[in-house]
């Protein structure tokens, strides 16, 4: 094997082995990150590099952890796929027993306007999860260790054993009078009885019996009123030391009652938001109520489907690059476009406009004789036959690397794409192994340097590279694109104005 | 003792000459583009499955090791990102580096050495052909291309190697252990491994040509100055490993 072709292989496959390892290791998004930060109180247990998850779904990365004012300060860089929005909260939760965190984050919702690149999320919880309960459980443990210290202070347990020592007493009287009242209350509502019949008769005898129903009710008044003031004072001292003692334990239960409290009001708010979503009140509770709104929302997403999925079907890419050979002093330009229908597939079709054209050389063997000598002569004969050459490619995408075989300046030949990182690619093509000659290398290098600024700058590229490397005719260029993909054609399609 | 200082002096005088001599010409055309690729082939290509076999092991005994003290605390799959990071940051540069010292550098101070006893290299002289450009400006050359390149194959071999012993042999999750090694690797870990290794293959090929320069005494001092040569290499990788790995580190914060 030609010790040039070795080596190109040797460099290629450490590049290869090099480019996938660190792909791998790198946790690239497609479609590049944005940068937010956020303030915290605690970073334990967060690392460099730590996952940012929506959802339990991948969405970023912790970049850096430093300080500021005291406080934990994180970067993070969140796939530029995912609106954040300035309600947007991010919260500290366990990933694994092993004590390592991530940061879990609600991008928010369009009722808050769309939060800038550069900015802070404000909304930051780092206590949560099991640390959080572990905390509230902590919380109320000091609590009940507080109560349980005032309640078995000598003072108090005296109290409380007063108060239990009352409450037997009073239960006793209290049933004993109930005893003795009962009996005179069953006599009162059986006398009741007999006049109610005797009133009923309405006879003279009958009213002096009712007058003695009376007098006996009386006496059942003046028995009470008896036992009433008998009762009344300690009575009252009971009722008072019980009053006193259930103020007691009510103040040392008000200062545990405050998370309940909380509990309470968070749950009044959830019924009062639930309430106007039932009602229909608010963006939710009209999109929720109103079916009218979301059957119209429901059209003009399918019809935005449909006009974009009618526009193009496909991933298109649309490229157009001039390259000027050093040696051959002219411009060598290509216009191709890349079909795309699937993550992992492509399809290029492209014409390139050569100024050396297709070159065949013929050698052609005639004898001469000149005075009787006769003479070998050899014609050597180059046709350019004509400039436009055609490229019909199928490709298929494997990570960073990019197989690609077919037509290749109307020749056959297969060729390899390298993209370590979304700005820059190295291409090697390999093709015309038709004639004596040894098959056409062509290496290219494209970088675009601009792809991080507005349009139509970020469409331009540069390229530089050797063409037909190994043979003589090689030659080498640097050149100037310009590349596009559908998603541009979409915004160039709409902002055209319709008839 | 004197004498011995004053050796030394001269020594280290002659080494710094020649350093800067060859940092000179390393950047004045013409390149001899021949005699690099030929040196790449030797370098690289002709290294490839030493270095692979080398590191392969390397990675394989790391993860055994390391498999055995992290299961103690059941964490055996956290052995993937010790391999991947120790064999990126450390191992797959010095292990590349100390099998090249062993193959070509000795090669290279005995190939020069003889040279210089056989009076090949005053015959270029006369010829007004300078032996640094010709013999020494296109061995690093190719050992600044080919260490990295050979250093790159040792960090996937390397942590296949970790992989197959884990998942393999010891039964590991092979997910869990991926996950964790690409968790935690960086693609700045594996770029100053590659660093270094360029540094290691300047570093090596100017100690090496020098003393094949140097040499005199016959074959006896062929053989005296390949070992010297060999001995100060290693030793010169590992300190200049440890140089780089704190420069990084103070600088770079990695």
């Amino acid at each position: 094997m030609n010790r040039a072709l070795k080596i190109f292989v040797f460099f290629v496959f450490c590049s290869c082995c090099a480019g996938i390892y660190i792909y791998k290791s790198a946790d690239f998004f497609d479609g590049g990150t944005k940068t937010y930060f956020a303030i915290a109180d605690d970073a334990l247990g967060l690392l460099r590099d730590s996952d940012v998850i929506v959802s339990g779904v991948v969405a970023g990365k912790l970049d850096k952890i430093g300080l500021e004012n005291g406080k934990a300060k994180f970067t993070l860089k969140i796939s530029k796929d995912l609106v954040v929005y300035e309600n947007a909260k991010i919260e500290k939760v366990m990933e694994s027993m092993l004590g390592t965190y991530v940061l879990s984050l609600e991008p928010g919702d369009s009722s808050a306007p769309v939060l800038p690149e550069n900015s802070y999320i404000k909304n930051v919880k780092t206590a949560s999860g099991l640390s959080s309960a572990m905390d509230k459980v902590a919380e109320i443990m000091e609590k009940t260790d507080a109560l349980m210290e005032k309640v078995m202070e000598r003072e108090n347990q005296d109290k409380i054993n007063k108060i239990i020592d009352l409450l037997v007493k009073t239960t006793e009287n209290t049933s004993q009078s109930i005893d003795g009242n009962m009996k005179l209350l069953s006599s009162v509502l059986k006398d009741m009885a007999d006049v109610m019949q005797k009133v009923n008769a309405k006879s003279d005898t009958e009213m002096e019996k009712l007058s003695q129903v009376l007098k006996n009710t009386l006496k059942v008044t003046d028995r009470i009123a008896e036992i009433s003031d008998g009762k009344d004072e300690e009575l009252n001292k009971t009722l008072d030391d019980l009053r006193n003692s259930l103020k007691l334990i009510a103040e040392e239960l008000a200062a545990s009652r405050g998370a309940m409290q909380d509990v309470r009001e968070i749950t009044s708010n959830v019924n009062q938001i639930t309430e106007k979503v039932a009602n229909g009140e608010g963006t939710v509770g009209k999109l929720l109520n109103d079916d009218k709104l979301y059957n119209d929302i429901a059209k003009v997403s399918d019809k935005l489907t449909d006009y974009a999925d009618t526009l193009l079907g496909m991933k298109v890419y649309v490229d157009a690059h001039s390259n000027y050979m050093v040696f051959d002093n002219s411009f060598k330009t290509y216009f191709d476009i890349t079909l795309q229908p699937r993550a992992d597939r492509f399809y290029l079709l492209g014409v390139v406009d050569d100024p050396r054209g297709n070159v065949s050389h013929t050698e052609t063997t005639r004898t001469t004789v000149v005075n009787d000598t006769t003479y070998v002569v050899n014609d050597d004969k180059t046709v350019v036959t004509d400039n436009l050459k055609f490229n019909l490619q199928i490709g298929r995408i494997f990570g960073p690397v990019a197989l690609r075989g077919g037509i290749f300046q109307n020749k056959a030949g297969f060729g390899l794409d390298y993209n370590p990182w979304k700005y820059i690619s190295l291409s090697a093509e390999i093709f015309d192994f038709s004639g004596s000659a040894a098959p056409q290398l062509r290496v290219q290098g494209m970088a675009r340097p601009f792809l991080w600024t507005m349009e139509p700058f970020s469409w331009l590229y540069i390229t530089a590279g050797g063409e037909d490397l190994i043979n003589g005719g090689r030659d080498l260029y640097f050149g100037l694109g310009l590349r596009f993909d559908d998603d541009d054609l979409k915004s160039i399609v709409g902002s055209v104005p319709k008839p | 003792m004197v004498e011995f200082i004053a050796r030394f002096l001269r020594s280290l005088r002659r080494f710094l000459q020649f350093f800067t001599d060859c940092c000179r010409w390393l950047f004045c055309p013409p390149f001899r583009f021949g005699q690099i690729a030929e040196h790449i082939e030797k370098i690289g290509l002709q290294s490839v499955p030493i270095v692979a076999l080398s590191v392969f092991t390397t990675g394989m005994i790391l993860s055994l090791q390391l498999i055995n003290i992290m299961y103690i605390f059941r964490a055996e799959t956290f052995a993937g990102a010790a391999v991947a990071i120790a064999m990126s940051r450390e191992l797959a540069p010095v292990v590349t580096a100390i099998v090249l010292i062993a193959k070509n550098g000795s090669a290279m101070t005995a190939e020069i050495g003889s040279m210089k006893v056989t009076e090949q290299i005053s015959a270029m002289e006369t010829m007004a052909v300078s032996p640094l450009r010709y013999l020494v400006v296109p061995r690093i050359f190719a050992s600044i291309l080919t260490f990295p390149a050979l250093t790159a194959i040792a960090n996937a071999v390397g942590v296949y190697g970790g992989y197959f012993v884990a998942a393999h042999v010891m039964g590991v999750n092979s997910v869990a252990y991926n996950h964790t090694m690409f968790f935690f690797v960086d693609p700045d870990d594996i770029w100053t491994g590659l660093v270094k290794a360029a540094v290691f293959g300047f570093i090596v090929t100017v100690i090496c040509c020098y003393h094949g320069l140097q040499t005199s005494g016959g074959a006896k001092g062929v053989g005296r100055r390949t070992t010297a040569a060999v001995v100060l290499s290693t030793v010169a990788i590992l300190v200049a490993d440890y140089i780089m790995t704190f420069l990084f580190i103070r600088f770079l914060g990695m």
